[in-house]
């Protein structure tokens, strides 16, 4: 396979774990607009280790991603008085934070805004990306036909209800920012380990959103519309090359257009029930 | 003399200088289908709202079977026992039916009193068998939400029984219903009593809550005017007053 | 020095004031959060440079941008609001990401990725106020954006449509029955938005002599960062948010550096968020549970 398709395959992959990244926490009705900065967090930190402390490179990953859970969930906590905009605010203002921060500090051991170069001396191959992205693939199957699963969704749906039925919603919650914050910080190592070269301005606000995209435009009840959009995002654009630089108004007004006619995305919950089966179990006649 | 199974002891609730509930008393046998009744501001929602935690009683005291829950949170509440649903109904916009009932069955068993021969019953068994006594099987499937208003308040009690109550408080039941479903609602309710749950009913529908209830309270204003059996309360004089011109 | 410093951050305060406004005022009137605000003041600065290049004066170009502008969230209203009256609040959020990406994508293929500036407009002159050197296209750049947000909080209080406005605010049923045609007001609402936030891309235009595609962006945030700090919905508040953000980012600047401006700005933000999140002057709307 040519190594521009491998190349357009890897960022495929990295967009479904961004995408997943983003849907943990929508799916508990937690939008959050920050996790390109626990992105930055999962690919600096298992930079740092690879580099200078020479870690393998699956523990290195882990650590990152483990780094980024770990302060996931300490945000979670106070994220949960907050609702809709201003959790989204919130989020957006933290993934500024430590943008700036691995901006302004570590610059001798991280090169701070003038980017990190050779994190190691060769990509790693494509199967890195893909063996991941199929871990978690595997696992959101597994949560979604369980009774977690179906305890996330109507959370998001009436959190105030659920708790009266008995769901721990502050753990739910708490929990699917955190998994969602260690998904990107594994997609962080990822990329970081891929193009070797990592600079704190591709950690914006743009690439949050556009990981919130994927989750929109997809569908945003089914862990399945992330990957959807995650493809319509990553290999569309070179689909429409015709488009050429105004491939981001197409964007914005597909959008828009979305929004007003199918505002939970391209695929819904509806469309993937198997023969009736809810909740993992086939309860008969 | 049997312990009441849900009790209030002088109960005081304001909201700011409005006074919702002003001492009120009431004591609940188990197995009883109780209704509390009254014209409408009489407070009867937020006495509901301060047996589950959402308002904290300013005085007084809330008891369930004996055990002091004035100050317990709402999703405690629950796993001690109560059970509710709402006057403006609050489903899932998201889930199926049968999904209702899947996800309260979260709830860890509780302390029904026939837990004994319950505990035999696999949770698809409780799934079926509350779909089925509210003739919600055939939908199951559905969205919830895409379902007529008088199934969608079916599900919403099949809802709060999947959390395995033993003390279920109905907001308005058959509020928007047709004849046929109160009546039909009524029957589905009796049942509930013989699984040895006790039921409080918030209801206008006075055909429908004299026809239901072993015991009814009315309030007015706040406070408890009255109590007895339907018939005891049919002829009150302070209850006739309070009502005047407000019964069907 | 201090004395400077507090001037420069009252310059830049007051410009993300008036965008902060823009912000409150849709929040306040229809609890709706748009994000493409940031791109409409860069649109505003972007047709104010256009309209000067035409010829005209900025005293005429000034205005006929803020019409622009205005006319450019009426079509946000068309598309991001109108029709989502219904949805979750953050679909039409979300809708507003779009316009912000559409409107930021059509300037850079339009206008180009360089940074222009305003040309000179006036004659420069500087004098001492005390300790702080102060120059007189920054004291007019000043008086425009006090006139505009006291212009605002004024239509607000005291015209029909403002009061209108107010009143959907409150509650929209109440309002109706009450005689407003929120089918007039809320366009009108979103066209002062429009207008201010283009005044207030003109005016950061003119003080800091950028004008490019991609202006709006951090402005944008700190707007929606001043206007939680203040208070949503609270259009006093936005001015001292606005201000008090301004104030904050320049002072931290001078004292600790380049490095520290986003973080104590996001900080704020975050602080804000977590303390006091229903903003300075903002009043916890009790989220009593309507069960």
């Amino acid at each position: 396979m040519s190594s521009y398709y491998l190349d357009l395959l890897s960022a495929f992959g990295i967009n479904v774990l961004l995408a997943l990244s983003v849907y943990s926490p929508m799916v508990t009705g937690q939008l959050s607009l920050g996790n390109a900065g626990f992105m930055a967090i999962g690919a600096y930190v298992s930079s740092m280790l690879t580099v200078h402390l020479h870690v393998p490179l699956l523990a290195a990953l882990v650590l990152g991603g483990l780094t980024s859970g770990v302060v996931g969930i300490l945000v979670g906590f106070p994220a949960l008085r907050l609702k809709g905009v201003f959790l989204a605010m919130a989020t957006l203002g933290f993934g500024e934070i430590v943008r700036n921060y691995f901006m302004n500090f570590l610059e001798p051991v991280t090169g701070g805004a003038y980017g990190f170069r050779g994190i190691g001396d060769t990509p790693i191959s494509i199967l890195w990306i893909w063996s991941w992205v199929v871990f978690f693939l595997i696992f959101f199957q597994f949560l979604s036909r369980s009774r977690l699963g179906l305890s996330m969704i109507a959370t998001h749906d009436d959190d105030t209800v659920s708790e009266l039925l008995g769901i721990h919603i502050v753990r739910l919650k708490i929990g699917a920012f955190g998994l969602g914050a260690f998904i990107a910080g594994i997609a962080g190592g990822l990329y970081a380990n891929y193009y070797l070269y990592i600079e704190p301005e591709f950690f914006n606000v743009w690439r949050s959103i556009h990981m919130v995209l994927f989750v929109i435009m997809g569908g945003m009840l089914t862990f399945w519309g992330g990957v959807l959009g995650a493809a319509i995002f990553t290999l569309l654009p070179e689909v429409t090359r015709i488009l050429h630089d105004w491939r981001g108004a197409f964007f914005g007004v597909v959008i828009i257009a979305l929004m007003i006619a199918r505002p939970s995305g391209l695929l819904t919950r509806g469309m993937l029930r198997l023969n009736g089966e809810s909740g993992g179990r086939e309860v008969k006649s | 003399m049997t312990k009441p199974i849900l009790s209030l002891d002088r109960v005081q609730k304001n909201f700011g200088g409005l006074m919702a509930v002003d001492d009120l008393t009431m004591n609940i046998l188990p197995g009883q289908i109780c209704g509390l009744i009254g014209p409408n501001g009489a407070g009867k929602t937020t006495v509901f709202n301060l047996i589950t935690g959402v308002h904290r009683a300013v005085h007084g005291s809330i008891r369930l079977g004996g055990e002091e829950i004035t100050f317990t949170k709402p999703y405690q509440i629950t796993r001690l026992g109560i059970a509710r649903t709402f006057q403006t109904i609050r489903l899932f916009p998201n889930l199926s039916t049968m999904e209702h009932v899947l996800v309260a069955q979260n709830c860890p068993a509780q302390h029904r009193p026939q837990d004994r021969d319950a505990s035999q019953q696999t949770p698809q068994d409780e799934v079926r068998g509350l779909l089925r006594l509210f003739g919600l099987w055939e939908v199951r499937n559905q969205k919830a939400v895409t379902l007529p208003y008088g199934s969608q308040r079916k599900v919403e009690m099949a809802r709060a029984l999947s959390t395995r109550p033993r003390l279920l408080l109905l907001d308005e039941p058959v509020a928007g219903m047709n004849h046929r479903e109160s009546e039909e609602l009524l029957a589905i309710i009796s049942k509930i009593r013989e699984l040895g749950i006790t039921v409080l009913v918030i209801d206008h529908d006075m055909k429908f809550v004299m026809g239901l209830c072993d015991y009814l309270f009315v309030l007015d204003f706040g406070r408890k005017i009255a109590e007895g059996t339907p018939e005891e309360i049919r002829r009150d004089e302070c209850v006739l007053e309070a009502y005047l011109g407000k019964e069907e | 020095m201090f004395a400077q410093q507090l001037f420069n951050g009252i310059m830049l305060g007051s410009t993300y004031a008036v965008i902060a406004v823009s912000f409150t005022l849709l929040m306040g009137v229809l609890n709706m959060l748009n994000f493409a605000i940031g791109e409409v003041f860069m649109l505003g600065a972007i047709f104010g440079l256009a309209f000067v290049k035409m010829g005209l004066s900025i005293y005429v170009a000034f205005p006929l941008a803020m019409l622009c502008t205005g006319c450019v969230s009426l079509v946000i209203e068309r598309f991001s609001f109108r029709p989502l009256r219904n949805a979750p609040p953050l679909v039409p959020l979300l809708s507003t990401i779009g316009f912000s990406i559409l409107f930021q994508n059509t300037a850079e293929n339009i206008w180009g990725s360089e940074r222009a500036q305003f040309p000179q407009w006036m004659e420069p002159a500087s004098f001492h106020m005390g300790p702080v050197l102060v120059s007189s296209t920054e004291l007019i750049i000043l008086g425009a954006a006090v006139v505009l947000v006291v212009g605002l909080d004024l239509f607000v209080q005291k015209t029909r449509v403002g009061r209108g406005m107010r009143a959907i605010a409150e509650n929209t049923e109440t309002a109706s029955i009450l005689g407003v045609d929120a089918n007039r007001i809320i366009p009108a609402a979103f066209f002062v938005s429009g207008a201010l936030a283009g005044a207030s891309g003109i005016l950061f235009g003119l003080s800091f002599s950028i004008v490019s595609p991609f202006m709006g962006m951090e402005p944008g945030i700190k707007g929606i960062a001043a206007m939680i700090v203040g208070g949503m919905g609270n259009i006093r508040g936005a001015i001292v948010g606005g201000m008090l953000i301004g104030i904050i980012e320049v002072l931290s600047v001078g004292y600790f550096g380049a490095l520290a401006k986003d973080f104590a700005v996001y900080g704020a933000l975050f602080l804000a968020l977590l303390i006091r999140p229903q903003g300075i002057l903002g009043t916890l709307q009790s989220e009593r549970e309507r069960i």
